[in-house]
């Protein structure tokens, strides 16, 4: 069996241009083996078009893109068939069911054995839709069928844009659910992008935020989480006597900002006990607060306001 | 290439519309010979089908709407070039599904038309085994024609995305074009020759030419093909799949 290189997906200064319009501009990042990157950014900020570039539905204008240690057009076609893609709406024949239409893309590309079929339906659970055409499936059923699609032939890379639309909130835990255990199980790599901030976040390990066409920052889960991190915001008549409680009694390391607000990182779940310490010790609290950026606040601040995330 | 037709093939036949087309083929082969009376000899019923099949090509547009156009209009090429197969492999090989389901078309209407007309009418004088010959090899020429006005739909269809436009572009190529040429033909002489060099203009003559200036139809189906493939495969091969 070949060993997978480190490197799934690197792309160098890739450029799409639609007449004057710069769709993706000089935009260069990079997906090691194992990571979920989460591309967040809003509508018409040039996600799909980068997705459809990575996935040869559309020629970049310039630049340079290497997938699985391949960059020529033919050595790109020949990894492709290593990837699973979703992009933009899933898209079937309407006159087909969903076993149909996936049994139509498996002669396609010859995959044996009309059982694999069977096996995908039920893993995005449509194996009870039966003769039911695709034109009267609901939305989130085309989803999963898309989903389904993408996983058929046990993909090393997945590409995903706006999975989780118009699926139901237990459509998006199973689906969640469904990512999570193919890269822990199979160390897929998974290329996603979604609106839902609060979802990506739950399972991305790399976050990449585009805007305007440009990749403005690419962060790993972990420094984001450090830089989003909840804290509790307490301000006191007397910041010198607080400050030797959260020290001495309470073992807590804390910030002091210039507008005499202490910020803590401990008992950010129990921010009680931190209260009743202080008051026990004689220090009044005029204020006591959880401070912290969630995601989409963060991509909001990032690219400034009027966002349409 | 083989899987791509093998699923184009699968997909097809798992459409109503192919088995409607066919029917209808059929229907109408069978009313040609309700055209005419019983004692009619059966060679001129098949002679005079020869000047009516001239339209035959302009239903090709009907043949890659099943293979190629519906695939723009449901947005399902992404799902076949996003797993990595080569365009021109996509695009030849819709080419030959179109052809397959035309002969397949074409087999089961030509086996009524001959059926319905064997049944009703007697044989002539005229039906001998020579008439037969030349008669099939127009057919033959016949669908060298269409098959060339597919490969004209097929471009169309990777050119113009919408079916309105990529059906009245197609009609506007095939019959149109040839009227306007024919009609100017009248006066000057280039255009006479420029009605000649199209597949609606070679259809039309079939009826007339002897079997020694068949080599013309062929020769001008070649050249259709030929060039629209050129066309058609580097068009598509740069185009953005929606």
């Amino acid at each position: 069996m070949d060993t997978l290189p480190e490197q799934i997906l690197k792309t160098r200064n890739l450029t799409k241009r639609y007449g004057h319009f710069t769709a993706v501009n000089d935009l260069s990042f990079s997906l090691q083996k194992g990571d979920i990157y989460g591309l967040i950014g809003k509508n018409g900020a040039g996600k799909t078009t980068l997705l459809k570039m990575v996935s040869g539905l559309t020629a970049p204008a310039s630049g340079e893109m290497e997938l699985f240690g391949q960059t020529s057009e033919s050595g790109l076609n020949r990894v492709r068939s290593r990837t699973g893609c979703m992009i933009e709406s899933p898209s079937f024949f309407p006159y087909l069911s969903a076993a149909e239409n996936l049994e139509y893309y498996r002669i396609q590309r010859g995959i044996q054995g009309k059982k694999r079929i069977q096996e995908i339906l039920r893993l995005v659970g449509l194996s009870n839709t039966g003769k039911k055409k695709f034109k009267s499936f609901s939305t989130g059923m085309k989803q999963r069928l898309g989903l389904a699609f993408a996983l058929m032939e046990k993909p090393d890379f997945l590409i995903l844009d706006e999975p989780t639309n118009g699926l139901d909130p237990m459509g998006i835990a199973e689906f969640r659910d469904i990512i999570c255990k193919l890269n822990r199980e199979y160390n897929t790599t998974i290329l996603i992008s979604s609106h839902i901030l609060g979802e990506l976040s739950q399972i991305a390990t790399v976050y990449g935020f585009i805007n305007q066409g440009n990749l403005v920052e690419q962060v790993s889960a972990s420094e984001l989480a450090k830089k989003c991190r909840r804290r509790l915001a307490i301000k006191v008549n007397d910041i010198v006597k607080a400050a030797d409680i959260l020290k001495g009694e309470l073992s807590c390391t804390y910030e002091i900002t210039e507008d005499s607000r202490i910020f803590v990182e401990k008992y950010v779940d129990a921010p009680e006990v931190l209260n009743e310490t202080l008051v026990k010790n004689g220090v009044q609290v005029f204020e006591l607060t959880t401070a912290g950026l969630r995601l989409e606040q963060y991509f909001i601040d990032l690219v400034g306001g009027n966002q349409n995330a | 290439m083989l899987k791509l037709i093998h699923a184009d093939l699968y997909r097809s036949f798992h459409r109503p519309y192919l088995f409607a087309l066919t029917g209808f083929f059929s229907i109408l082969a069978i009313l040609f010979n309700l055209m005419f009376s019983v004692d009619t000899p059966i060679e001129k019923s098949l002679q005079f089908s020869l000047n009516y099949m001239k339209f035959l090509p302009l239903f090709a547009v009907m043949i890659v709407d099943i293979v190629m156009t519906e695939e723009n209009k449901f947005s399902t090429l992404k799902n076949t070039i996003s797993f990595g197969l080569g365009r021109n492999r996509v695009y030849v090989g819709k080419l030959i599904t179109s052809v397959i389901l035309s002969v397949f078309c074409a087999v089961i209407a030509f086996l009524f038309y001959m059926g319905s007309a064997f049944w009703r009418m007697d044989a002539g004088k005229e039906l001998t085994p020579t008439f037969m010959e030349e008669y099939l090899l127009r057919i033959l020429v016949m669908f060298l024609l269409f098959t060339a006005a597919l490969f004209v739909a097929m471009l169309f269809a990777a050119v113009f995305q919408k079916k309105g436009v990529y059906v009245f572009a197609f009609i506007g190529f095939l019959l149109i074009l040839p009227l306007v040429f024919s009609g100017l033909g009248l006066r000057i002489d280039a255009f006479r020759f420029l009605y000649m060099v199209t597949i609606f203009g070679q259809a039309e003559g079939l009826y007339s030419i002897n079997a020694a200036q068949l080599y013309e139809p062929v020769l001008i189906a070649v050249l259709h093909m030929v060039i629209c493939d050129i066309i058609g495969t580097s068009i598509f091969r740069r185009q953005e799949i929606n």
